[in-house]
């Protein structure tokens, strides 16, 4: 299904950062999507269980999570470096990303997990291999 | 054991002063009044932060002594053409000042996270002006509270029961003399506690601030509705904006971070231009990390610019969309950098931060993160607030001074010492070149 990502601040996610960004606290407030019952009916995935999530700039997978508030038709992921698997660096003249309000597709992803932070920064940054 | 009072937070923009803190042979025991957000931080930084630098040879990470990893640094940083150094906002306004003369021996930029935070709006403000007041007069007169674009429950937990919705003012007994208005795509935790919430369909802030104009001036709206909002809503809005006493608009990265960005801030800012030929309005900006209104203070008094400064030709220029920290390293242009008191690899987006993690980098930083795994060097320090003293700007404007409650380890020394240092030992080998 195609929706509207938000990405921003959380309160698990300003409280899971306080343990350290390398702990199991950071990771199960980042690597999360929210969206609503009604999304989550019309993607076929329960609370729990794994999406995945491409835009235009990249692709990752997350754990999906019931919001309690009413925006069917637009997800969240709490700021880190999952969300911004996602976000595009074209900042149109402002040194300003696109963080927030830009299609996504999601996915039902069974097979599939979020990949903690050390696996991210293992397979997506580093020194060039000379 | 030792009871600290009227402590300053050194989490959020707030910077809330009136922390009980309880200290005892070295370690945070006790802290009263603090949110929860800074509950988490007080009760566990010591748990979770770096006691020791480390420095990484032939790709391997390895504890190194202070003066292995000062001496690294700043060979890594005077051999570079183009640095970057960016981050700054969880630091003091006396580390920033060095960093600045760091950056101006090095002929690199100096970015603070404002650039992927509030920079847009500050970009406003040079477009058209701003009309603003302290947290305070927010506190002592508003009756009218507007939340656009932010969620302060979440993010700055105490913004409402010290400085504007719940507190008791001067002239305001508390929330039953305000009305609390949310502007938002989303209906988050914030929107429970306002007396309405007007929910927008993502992106069309700018539309919306428009048509808000056009019916304050009395100007009819031909569209039945605007941003998902009916134009009959949109009249009720303008007619409460302009019947209050002072109103006042908080607004938070909803509007920068979306499409529109700094035209989204420039119409707000025009908004309350046009309600103050009506009444009295401002507007404010809910700053995040509890320095970062600091890095644009200190580089305006210092340079004339509040963020991206460069200085490559030898004075310094500004130019957001070029001289920011993001355009930078997408485009591939910096050849080292320095980041302080931040974590970009975690916070930019991932191919600005791929480009990052190809050069080396140099990080001064309490804790762990992912910058920190990528770093060449990593020089942990003292934190601001709890181990060290040094001043903050709150998300007003106001400067404070904060406290120490503890002793840093030994091997942690405040941002302005490690910092100075490493501007001697740079000034003494570019001198030697």
């Amino acid at each position: 299904m195609e929706a509207i990502l938000v990405t921003g601040t959380s309160i698990d996610q300003a409280r899971g950062k306080e343990h350290g960004k390398l702990s199991s606290q950071y990771k199960a407030s980042c690597a999360t999507l929210h969206m609503t019952e009604e999304d989550m009916h019309t993607l076929g995935v329960k609370p729990g269980q794994s999406v995945r999530v491409t835009s235009p700039h990249g692709s990752v997978v997350l754990t999906a999570v019931k919001t309690k508030e009413p925006h069917a038709g637009i997800v969240f992921i709490p700021t880190g470096p999952w969300a911004n698997q996602l976000t595009g660096p074209h900042t149109g003249g402002t040194g300003m990303p696109h963080f927030k309000g830009f299609k996504v597709e999601i996915q039902p992803a069974p097979t599939e997990k979020a990949l903690d932070l050390k696996e991210i920064v293992k397979i997506s940054y580093g020194k060039k291999k000379s | 054991m030792t009871v600290h009072t009227q402590v300053i937070c050194t989490l959020c923009g707030c910077a809330c002063d009136d922390l009980e803190i309880t200290t005892e042979n070295g370690r945070i025991v006790k802290a009263k009044f603090a949110c929860s957000n800074a509950y988490e931080r007080l009760t566990c930084f010591q748990q979770v932060r770096s006691y020791n630098p480390v420095i990484t040879v032939n790709g391997q990470r390895r504890e190194a002594s202070l003066e292995a990893a000062l001496s690294k640094a700043a060979e890594i940083l005077a051999a570079a053409k183009y640095p970057l150094l960016y981050g700054w906002s969880n630091t003091s306004s006396e580390a920033i000042r060095v960093g600045i003369e760091l950056a101006e021996e090095l002929g690199g930029v100096i970015d603070s996270t404002s650039s992927v935070c509030h920079g847009p709006g500050i970009e406003a403000a040079h477009e058209v002006g701003e009309s603003t007041c302290t947290l305070g007069e927010v506190r002592d007169r508003a009756d009218l509270i507007i939340y656009w674009g932010c969620n302060p429950t979440q993010a700055h937990m105490r913004h409402m029961s010290r400085y504007s919705s719940h507190s008791k003012g001067r002239y305001r007994e508390g929330r039953k003399d305000r009305k609390v208005i949310m502007v938002d795509v989303r209906n988050s935790l914030s929107s429970r506690t306002a007396d309405q919430l007007i929910q927008l369909t993502a992106g069309k802030d700018f539309e919306f601030i428009n048509a808000l104009r056009l019916a304050i001036r009395d100007e009819a709206l031909e569209a039945d509705e605007v941003a998902g909002v009916p134009s009959e809503k949109i009249e009720e809005l303008a007619d409460l904006m302009v019947n209050c006493e002072f109103g006042i608009i908080f607004f938070g990265v909803g509007l920068t971070h979306s499409s529109g960005r700094d035209e989204n801030v420039a119409a707000a800012i025009s908004l309350v231009r046009d309600l103050n030929m009506r009444t009295k309005f401002l507007i404010m900006p809910m700053r995040g990390h509890h320095n970062v209104t600091g890095t644009n203070k200190v580089m305006t008094w210092q340079t004339g610019y509040p963020f991206a400064v460069d200085f490559s030709h030898g004075y310094p220029r500004y130019n957001p969309g070029e001289t920011s920290a993001v355009d930078l390293l997408s485009r591939g242009e910096c050849d080292a950098a320095l980041i302080v008191a931040s974590d970009p690899i975690a916070h930019m987006p991932h191919q600005a931060a791929k480009k990052l993690s190809e050069i080396p980098m140099v990080l001064l930083e309490p804790i762990p993160s992912a910058t920190g795994l990528l770093a060449d060097v990593h020089i942990p320090v003292a934190v601001v607030g709890i181990e060290c003293t040094g001043t903050i700007y709150r998300m007003d404007g106001v400067p404070l001074l904060t406290k120490k409650l503890i002793d840093p380890p030994k091997n942690c020394h405040p941002d302005t010492e490690v910092l100075s240092d490493l501007l001697k030992r740079v000034k003494r080998l570019k001198g030697a070149s």
